[in-house]
């Protein structure tokens, strides 16, 4: 069985064996980030507002206003993330997940076999990211109609919306330990779409506990980062420069970018540590 | 290959949309927010621990505002679509609040000349943006209040009447500014000291009134143009007519539940009507009535002073101190009503020979009530009780005092249509001490600053004779002589001539 230890240790391994080629296609999801966050932050020019300006007024209409696109920031830069995720991350996950593993194993990280593995492992890949996102919209929904109005109700103010902001981002990491072994699955194993699914939920369930040690262990810093970003948008707005909140998405783009790449790396890890403790 | 293919294919759509003047124009009022957001920044770091900023940081405010106006040139956007057209029209609004911002800036530094520069240009670009224009031309009205021409304030103000129909408000607590010009303009010519000026310019206000009624308005906004008829009505003492508006207020007030609020206004106008009358008892009743029924309402503080002064004339001396009395108690106090009870107290109390309770009820008018016109009388209420009594040393001393009071009212705020007044009052006191050539450098200084305005014509009627008194001959000629080139209007304009063609002086300049 495996426990704290295990999850500090390959988390640590993780950390330690960082190679740019594993981590590439996470930094080609995180330069679309910054693309937009540079874009968001140039509403002043004609491409900048053809470009981000879309989103943004999507988003809300005063979304391509100074100063009120940087309060709309955060939200369309949180849309652009799960649409990435989705559409570019159904491969590119995937993609740094078969080097991984491949270095593990002592293959080529690099050619055709590597691109295969990821190709077979979207479709999984697809399902489980777009579960992950249906999970935390249904948990959004209940947050909203029930615990919401408890937590603002016994503590108002700031404490309120940080009790809750919390236990929303513990939410999703729990819903995300449960889900990151599907792409790890089905990048190791190589199996059908039914049983990558359902094998790696299985797995998922079975290793929860050190899992969401990996996660809470790897995400703090971005969590202190988001803070100030989500909770304090109107705040750096109107009482420092709106400019802000663009750097402070723009330093989360950098740090998730990095921390996903290592709790995917770690995960593998600790799954292959997983099946050798089950091997007689 | 297919990688150049989605390359070349976003570069091109980006180019294609980038082209568009639509996302050009968004652009450019992106920027013009982002600078007028800058302003704002920079007026409240100036402002940080300053309350009261000086005329530098004023300035530096108003610059800040301004450069939105050489950033931005007009036409602001390109094109004559219905999008361009609503970016122009955002922009220029965008850009007309920084002018009209950098306006009230300039206007608080006694920069009114540049102040009004603003508001002319504001109103030039404001075009199908009533709104703007309104702001624009009101901005104007200040600044021009500011250079003392209140000939032209008067003017545009009269414009403004024709040009912006007031609009229906959604309730009856708010109110069209439009509708309160009527009143500033009676204001402006009562401040100057021309109550026949004034007295016109009420039965203009009532010709207005009538032309909005015939223009069947909907029901609030007819309540509170009548109600505003009948104040006036009452104003210009037609008491059978303000009767006739205030049943057909009533008429209205009874279909439309939303206008219950006017029920103290109706009480008070009633109450007036009924003053005129021999017996003042029903008009006093209407007058308590009001009092007790609605004590939060401002016409119960002006029930209370018409009640006095109803009460005085009748020589009820005693009913008339304590409704003075009772209005001077209220908090916070009436603008228009407690100075004028605490005048008319004073003015009492003399009479009834209790001048120590009286004199300290006058000197502590100005303190009070600085922006009142009791504060321009009381001073000089003092001087003439001393005058009258013959305590010769105490009217100089009193005069002296005057002046001082005077002065301070006048550093207070510098572009107060009242300074006039105050200026012609401390002249008043230098003829009163005899101090002749201080008398002259007010009248003067009058003639500088208070150009246009009839106390001026007067002031220097008034210098031509000390002049005389003095022996200076050609210093009186030419204070004439600038009455007939600038005050066409003097009452005693052809005595001014006649006196110059006995000296053998033309009425031309020089």
């Amino acid at each position: 069985m495996l426990g704290f230890r295990d999850a500090r240790a390959s988390a640590g391994e993780a950390l330690r064996g960082f190679r740019w080629l594993e981590y590439r296609p996470f930094a080609w999801i995180m330069a679309i980030q910054l693309l937009f966050l540079v874009c968001a932050s140039n509403l002043g020019t004609a491409w900048g507002m053809a470009s981000a300006g879309w989103l943004l007024r999507l988003v809300r209409e005063t979304g391509v206003h100074y100063p009120t696109s940087f309060v709309a920031l955060p939200v369309a830069s949180s849309y652009l993330d799960s649409f990435l995720f989705v559409c570019l991350g159904s491969f590119l996950i995937p993609l740094s997940l078969a080097r991984i593993v491949a270095h593990m194993e002592g293959s080529s990280q690099r050619g055709p076999l590597a691109v295969r593995r990821a190709w077979n492992a979207v479709p999984a890949t697809l399902c489980s990211l777009l579960l992950n996102i249906g999970v935390l919209l249904a948990w959004q929904w209940i947050y909203l109609h029930g615990p919401s109005r408890l937590i603002r109700g016994a503590l108002p103010g700031f404490g309120g919306a940080f009790t809750g902001w919390l236990l929303s981002e513990l939410i999703s990491f729990a819903v995300g330990a449960v889900f990151v072994y599907v792409p790890v699955r089905a990048v190791a194993v190589g199996a059908r779409l039914p049983d990558a699914v359902l094998g790696g939920l299985r797995e998922g369930l079975r290793m929860f506990g050190p899992t969401l040690v990996v996660i809470v262990l790897l995400s703090w810093p971005v969590m202190i980062l988001l803070v100030p970003v989500q909770l304090g948008t109107q705040t750096i707005v109107s009482k420092f420069r709106p400019e802000l909140v663009a750097v402070g998405l723009g330093a989360v783009a950098v740090l998730n970018s990095f921390l996903n790449y290592v709790i995917y790396s770690s995960v593998a890890r600790l799954r292959r540590l997983g099946a050798t403790e089950a091997e007689p | 290959m297919m990688r150049r293919h989605i390359v070349g294919g976003l570069v091109a759509a980006l180019a294609l949309t980038t082209g568009c003047s639509d996302m050009k124009g968004m652009a450019t009022r992106y920027r013009a927010e982002r600078m007028l957001d800058e302003a704002r920044r920079e007026e409240t770091r100036l402002r940080v621990g300053n309350q009261r900023p000086d005329s530098t940081t004023l300035l530096r405010i108003h610059d800040a505002y301004s450069r939105l106006r050489g950033a931005f040139p007009a036409p602001f956007v390109d094109g004559d679509g219905a999008a361009a057209k609503a970016l122009n029209a955002a922009m220029a609004r965008l850009v007309g609040t920084a002018e009209l911002t950098a306006a009230r800036s300039a206007f608080r530094a006694g920069r009114a000349d540049l102040a009004l520069e603003h508001a002319k240009w504001v109103a030039s670009v404001a075009s199908a943006d009533t709104g703007l224009a309104r702001e624009a031309d009101f901005a104007a009205v200040v600044a021009l209040q500011g250079l003392r021409r209140f000939e032209d304030a008067i003017e545009l103000l009269h414009g403004m009447l024709e040009r912006y129909p007031p609009t229906p408000p959604p309730s009856m607590d708010r109110l069209d500014a439009v509708l309160e010009i009527p009143d500033g303009i009676v204001g402006i010519r009562t401040q100057l000291g021309d109550p026949e000026g004034a007295r016109r310019e009420q039965e203009k206000a009532v010709e207005y009134y009538r032309r909005i009624l015939a223009s069947s308005p909907l029901p609030l906004l007819d309540a509170q143009v009548r109600s505003r008829l009948i104040r006036m009505l009452l104003e210009t003492g037609d008491t059978g007519s303000a009767l006739s508006e205030i049943t057909a207020l009533r008429r209205l007030i009874s279909l439309e539940p939303s206008l219950k609020s006017l029920e103290p206004e109706i009480l008070y106008s009633e109450a007036r009507i009924r003053g005129v009358a021999k017996d003042p008892g029903p008009a006093l009743d209407l007058f308590d009535r009001l009092v007790m029924a609605y004590p939060g309402s401002r016409f119960g503080a002006r029930a209370l002073l018409d009640a006095g002064v109803l009460l005085e004339k009748h020589r009820d001396h005693a009913g008339a101190l304590a409704r003075y009395r009772t209005l001077l108690d209220r908090d916070p106090p009436d603008p228009e009503a407690t100075p004028v009870a605490a005048f008319r107290l004073a003015m009492l109390e003399d009479q009834l020979g209790n001048w120590e309770d009286a004199k300290r009820t006058l000197d502590g008018i100005p303190v009070r009530f600085p922006t009142s016109r009791a504060a321009i009388e009381a001073p000089f209420a003092i001087v003439d009780h001393y005058a009258r009594s013959r305590q010769f040393d105490a009217t100089k001393l009193a005069l002296h005092r005057a002046i001082d009071t005077y002065r301070k009212l006048i550093a207070r705020d510098t572009t107060s249509a009242s300074c006039t007044a105050y200026r012609r009052n401390i002249m008043r006191a230098y003829e009163g001490l005899e101090l002749w050539d201080d008398a002259l450098s007010v009248a003067d200084e009058m003639a500088a600053r208070d150009r246009g305005a009839a106390a001026t014509s007067h002031a220097l009627f008034v210098a031509s004779q000390i002049a005389d008194k003095i022996g200076d001959k050609s210093l009186s000629n030419s204070y004439l002589k600038k009455i007939v080139l600038e005050y066409p209007r003097f009452p005693l304009l052809e005595l001014v001539k006649k006196r110059l063609r006995g000296r053998g002086a033309g009425t031309t300049a020089g």
